[in-house]
């Protein structure tokens, strides 16, 4: 890329916020009314988790795994796809993280059963439930309208949301499994940045408090083992 | 005698008043169209740009939006429609206006190949003809200057061999103007683009006067800044000596003030809108402002 210094974020938007958004109307049209078996599942997902304990972990997983890759095949990779050339680079990252949610179970450090502390289970689980049960009122909070509603195992954010918090529940699944739904955390804010939409910062924000609580509670834990 | 010599000779001998707008200099509220200095075919001042606008993927409100707007920028005059590979799915909602529309007899085609692969431009060329579903395009652009050296020869074979009228580069955003300067002096081409708006004038300095020094078609994108020049103005008032100077709104004032350099052919605003398409248009008719006007312009909008 010649003269990169020159770039702007915008420079690298294929699309406007119109049709961004318009793709989830039609998404959801689409869809309609798998959103409720999707939100059934969360919810679902969101209670083991807690109230299950380590014992139903992968089982989660799985469920979870099925949401990420539903995303990868069903929005990336066919509607996203019409407006954004990258877009088959990101149903290959989601759909990367499937596979990473299974491997997890033959990962050394994915033995472990325990429960992250306390703050962290409280702050994860609140995250699951914003992901899998509010995420959908943040379009409507910023002025869009319910047919573009973003729900979790449908479009990305509340999925990668939600995900956010079980990583912050169960550490078994922290690690390598953190690095992709970051990075989308990013990629997702500097895109809403750029088509100047109000709600740019709640994945970016949701991010960087997961980051930097995985990063103080490791520091602990190892400060304390020394 | 070759084409470089010819335009020479022609400045030199006072006869440039031959190349100026066909009808610019009479105060009427014409039609404007400027020839293109290799052919002299007549192009009017205002094309269509895709970039974003007609990017919709397979939204068939949006899509059929997209056939209104170039409804009305046929009915309004416009000739021609500039896209790209890179353009995601405007090339194919170009292609299905076309289809809409039917007749499509004063289009000028304009694309681009974007490829770092001089082998893949064919294939991605014939790729984009089919979008449009055109017999050919009239203009083929090698999009940001991207592996020029490969596609250069190929859109020039195209040309020789009638499956091309005119050959051309692109750059943007003021980059690689050196570049670009050079190709000007050295390669015999027919067309260059470059963003030029009220904003951003570093095109004056080099790029301008090399392409009218070397006889080559000037397109001019992001005459609005991407929006954000027209966002701005559009926050005052019209003020009422542009309104005397035949201009009606600041859509005209944006660009004329473009379009009345003596290098530029073409601006190629981009729109989902019938109404500024129409808008647009209107820079397309009545007087172009004169060198003393344009730095009133200029002054006044910096202002602003």
């Amino acid at each position: 890329m010649d003269e990169w210094w020159t770039y702007s974020l915008s420079d690298f938007m294929l699309f406007s916020s119109a049709t961004f958004f318009r793709q989830f109307e039609l998404y959801n049209e689409a869809l309609w009314p798998l959103h409720l078996a999707a939100i059934g599942l969360g919810g679902y997902i969101a209670k083991s988790f807690y109230f299950d304990g380590a014992r139903k972990d992968l089982q989660n997983a799985a469920f979870l795994a099925l949401g990420w890759i539903w995303v990868a095949m069903s929005y990336f990779g066919t509607r996203h796809a019409e407006i954004n050339p990258t877009a088959s680079f990101l149903a290959v990252a989601f759909g990367g993280q499937t596979i990473l949610f299974i491997l997890a179970e033959y990962m050394p450090n994915t033995r472990e059963t325990y429960r992250g502390a306390d703050h962290l289970r409280n702050i994860g689980s609140g995250f699951i439930l914003f992901g899998v049960f509010l995420y959908p009122m943040v379009g409507f909070l910023a002025g869009r309208p319910w047919m573009q509603a973003e729900v979790f195992g449908v479009l990305p954010n509340p999925t990668v949301f939600a995900t956010l918090g079980i990583l912050l529940v169960a550490p078994r699944f922290r690690g390598l499994l953190l690095a992709i739904p970051l990075a989308w955390c990013a990629i997702d804010g500097a895109m809403r940045y750029a088509m100047e939409v109000p709600d740019f910062w709640v994945m970016p924000a949701a991010g960087l408090l997961t980051l930097v609580l995985v990063v103080h509670h490791t520091i602990k834990r190892r400060v304390r083992s020394i | 005698m070759d084409r470089r010599e010819f335009v020479a000779l022609i400045a030199a001998s006072g006869l440039s008043g031959l190349l100026r707008p066909v009808v610019g200099l009479a105060a009427t509220p014409d039609f404007i169209a400027k020839p293109i200095p290799s052919t002299g075919e007549a192009l009017p001042l205002v094309g269509l740009g895709t970039w974003i606008t007609f990017n919709v993927g397979r939204d068939p409100v949006a899509l059929d939006s997209s056939a209104q707007v170039v409804r009305a920028f046929f009915d309004a005059g416009g000739r021609m429609i500039d896209s790209s590979p890179m353009y995601g799915s405007s090339q194919p909602t170009i292609g299905n206006a076309l289809r809409q529309l039917g007749d499509s007899s004063s289009l000028f085609a304009t694309e681009k190949v974007w490829t770092s692969s001089g082998v893949k431009g064919p294939g991605q060329i014939e790729q984009s003809r089919k979008y449009w579903g055109v017999p050919h395009f009239d203009l083929l652009q090698v999009h940001n200057l991207r592996a020029w050296e490969d596609h250069l020869p190929t859109l020039l074979a195209m040309k020789a061999e009638g499956r091309l009228r005119y050959v051309g580069i692109t750059t943007s955003h003021g980059r690689r103007h050196s570049d670009l300067v050079r190709i000007i002096e050295n390669q015999p081409i027919d067309f260059i683009q470059a963003t030029y708006n009220m904003a951003d004038r570093q095109v004056e300095r080099r790029v301008l006067p090399a392409a009218r020094a070397n006889g080559i078609a000037v397109i001019c994108n992001r005459p609005y800044g991407g929006g954000r020049l027209i966002r701005r103005a559009k926050r005052r008032a019209f003020p009422d000596w542009a309104m005397n100077a035949g201009m009606a709104n600041w859509a005209e004032f944006l660009l004329k003030f473009v379009v009345s350099h003596p290098a530029v052919n073409c601006a190629i605003p981009a729109t989902t809108r019938v109404d500024h398409v129409r808008e647009n248009m209107g820079a397309s008719r009545g007087i172009l402002p004169d060198t003393a006007l344009r730095t009133q312009m200029a002054k006044y909008f910096e202002g602003l």
